[in-house]
């Protein structure tokens, strides 16, 4: 029951949800409370239990325990419900690449039961939001990694879904049509759909999401609107550049008292201190005594990767990004592959 | 009922329009039954002519053309359940897995597809096995039961290779297990020879496989009673008139492909992503 002060209600609400595989705990007892209305953003790194977590909320996957409901039905006994209720776009590319754009659509919305007619006028204005309609008379196999994407996104929405699930969507999609997606999903909030995103690139969240839930090793380590959690930070971000033996400075560093955090990527130090004016020349020097030659200092608007350093002590990204696994989703999504059915 | 009738429909014409749209792959799926029909058929049919003839009253290349039409429809439907990996291998399944629709119309939608798939090819064999000269007795009511009789059969195998489907991952091992399959079936059945000259223990198999019933029961009406062969597939039962052996062997292959269908639908209640 939402409190009567509340305007909205939570599309999703999940407690102690959890997810075993044998041995492996992949989501660990998770709550979660998502608002109507809002992105969603669930960050973490490569096998933290994001898609997981989508799977269960999307009625793919059977909790071992804990419960959630998405749009007020339960996940597990009122499955179908929550199947006509929301939309899903997946991490990976799944389109017919032998049926056109349209078809594919129609394929869907015949599976999700929609009558002709409607879906006949909800194809066409779903063309025209992820501007293809000149293109849906071609088949998927030529279409290019952002055209299938928005495809995906039209797909997801032809239902008219209350939420929208967005699983990793601009993974291996190069800037600039990561940046077109990113506008799409954008076009989708302002039609009154909530959307539930995942993603491990910290810029994507900023970019898009109301609030954001950082998980990591199945659980919710900090959550909050991108804002508040790098203000929560509590201190200003110094990056140096140097030329040296970057993980000896690094140790030095993390010996000295004013330093929160550090961590060296890129060939830099990127350092989490309380006041940057005063730690800047302290700093220096305790490079200088380490024998590291200093290029440039610059202090660094915070944001939410250093956020997730400060939380788990490593980068997003720098874990599992070369998994097999994921460069086979990513050479995926890239080559369109399908062959023949 | 409706929403099943529905789901059935819409992944039927889906696999349908997928198939049709990749012609080279039928033109090339009907090369090996024509070599069949073509090589083999003309050599074994000299062959029996300069020696006694076959024991089963009819030349060798018209009882070959049934054997052919028939294997055309087993290997078209075992094979078409490289389209259930494929869809899976790449993903697309998810989105039928996490539709509003009852599980087992993805392996029903997808049989319907398979077995109209082999029936049209079948049907394609048949017509060139005319002008090779097979005589082939083609009546309303004899095509009729072939379609019927194809179609049966073709469900049944559909049926085995979409269970193997939902537990198999890749597309080589898929190949792998239905390659296993597809040649028993295949020279197991008396689809090029009668099964009375099969070795003990392969007759009896050769009996109990819906293979050799499709087959017998297609000749019964195409070649006639006493080239069916009806009778050495029925015999470890008792001599019975060969009209009821006929009649046993349709609710034979009625009552198979239905069981196929449902343990398909069974193994596919429990395929998770």
């Amino acid at each position: 029951m939402p409190p009567c002060w509340s305007v909205s209600r939570n599309i999703i609400e999940a407690e102690g949800l959890t997810k075993s595989f044998g041995k492996i705990l992949a989501v660990d007892h998770l709550d979660l409370q998502v608002e109507e209305g809002v992105i969603f953003g669930f960050l973490g790194p490569n096998g933290a239990g994001k898609t997981t977590t989508i799977n269960m909320l999307i009625t793919l996957l059977r909790p071992t325990e804990g419960r959630a409901t998405v749009a007020g039905y339960d996940i597990v006994r009122e499955a179908g419900k929550v199947r006509e209720r929301i939309g899903i776009v997946f991490q990976e590319s799944l389109l017919d690449n032998y049926l056109t754009g349209y078809e594919n659509l129609a394929v869907h919305a015949d599976l999700w039961g929609m009558p002709r007619s409607v879906a006949r006028r909800r194809i066409g204005e779903l063309l025209d939001l992820v501007e293809l309609r000149e293109r849906a008379g071609d088949l998927v196999i030529k279409y290019s990694g952002g055209m299938r994407r928005r495809l995906e996104i039209a797909r997801g929405l032809l239902t008219e879904p209350e939420i929208l699930f967005l699983d990793e969507p601009t993974l291996g999609l190069d800037p600039a049509t990561r940046r077109h997606v990113w506008e799409y999903i954008l076009r989708v909030k302002e039609r009154g759909v909530s959307i539930f995103l995942t993603t491990h690139y910290m810029d994507e969240a900023e970019q898009l999401c109301d609030r954001i839930a950082i998980i990591d090793h199945g659980r919710i380590i900090a959550s909050g609107t991108p804002a508040s959690l790098v203000e929560g930070l509590g201190g200003d971000v110094v990056e140096v550049r140097g030329v040296g033996d970057l993980q000896r400075a690094q140790e030095a560093l993390r010996r000295q008292g004013f330093v929160k955090n550090v961590s060296v990527g890129g060939g830099a130090l990127r350092l989490t201190v309380s006041h940057a004016e005063e730690a800047i020349p302290k700093i220096v020097r305790a490079l200088q005594q380490e024998g590291l030659s200093i290029e440039s200092v610059s202090l660094k608007r915070p944001n939410l990767e250093d956020v997730f350093i400060e939380l788990t002590g490593r980068g997003l990204r720098e874990e599992g990004a070369e998994s097999p696994i994921r460069r086979h989703v990513i050479m995926k999504r890239l080559r369109g592959l399908g062959g023949f059915h | 009922m409706t929403g099943f009738v529905r789901a059935v429909t819409t992944l039927y014409w889906r696999r349908i329009r997928l198939s049709f749209r990749n012609r080279a792959m039928m033109f090339v799926r009907l090369f090996q039954p024509l070599f069949w029909l073509v090589v083999l058929g003309t050599t074994f049919n000299n062959m029996f002519a300069a020696a006694r003839g076959l024991p089963l009253q009819v030349d060798y290349l018209s009882f070959v053309a049934v054997g052919v039409m028939t294997m055309t429809v087993v290997f078209t439907s075992l094979f078409a359940g490289m389209s259930l990996v494929w869809d899976r291998e790449f993903g697309v399944l998810k989105e039928f897995l996490a539709a509003p629709i009852p599980r087992p119309s993805i392996p029903v939608g997808n049989a319907l597809a398979a077995a109209t798939e082999g029936i049209l090819q079948s049907l394609i064999i048949l017509g060139l096995s005319l002008p090779v000269g097979a005589r082939l007795l083609l009546t309303p009511s004899s095509l009729l039961v072939y379609i019927a009789v194809s179609f049966l059969l073709s469900v049944t195998l559909y049926g085995i290779a979409a269970s193997v489907a939902s537990r198999l991952t890749t597309t080589q091992s898929f190949m792998a297990v239905m390659n296993l399959l597809a040649m028993p079936l295949f020279f197991i059945s008396g689809a090029i020879y009668p099964i009375q000259f099969l070795p003990g223990g392969l007759r009896e198999f050769a009996t109990v496989s819906p293979v050799t019933h499709a087959v017998a029961l297609i000749r019964y009406h195409m070649l006639g009673p006493a080239s069916s062969n009806l009778d050495v597939v029925w015999g470890v039962l008792g001599l019975t008139p060969a009209w009821l052996e006929a009649q046993l062997s349709l609710a034979y292959l009625a009552a198979v492909s239905l069981a196929s269908l449902a343990v398909a639908s069974l193994m596919f209640r429990g395929v998770s992503i």
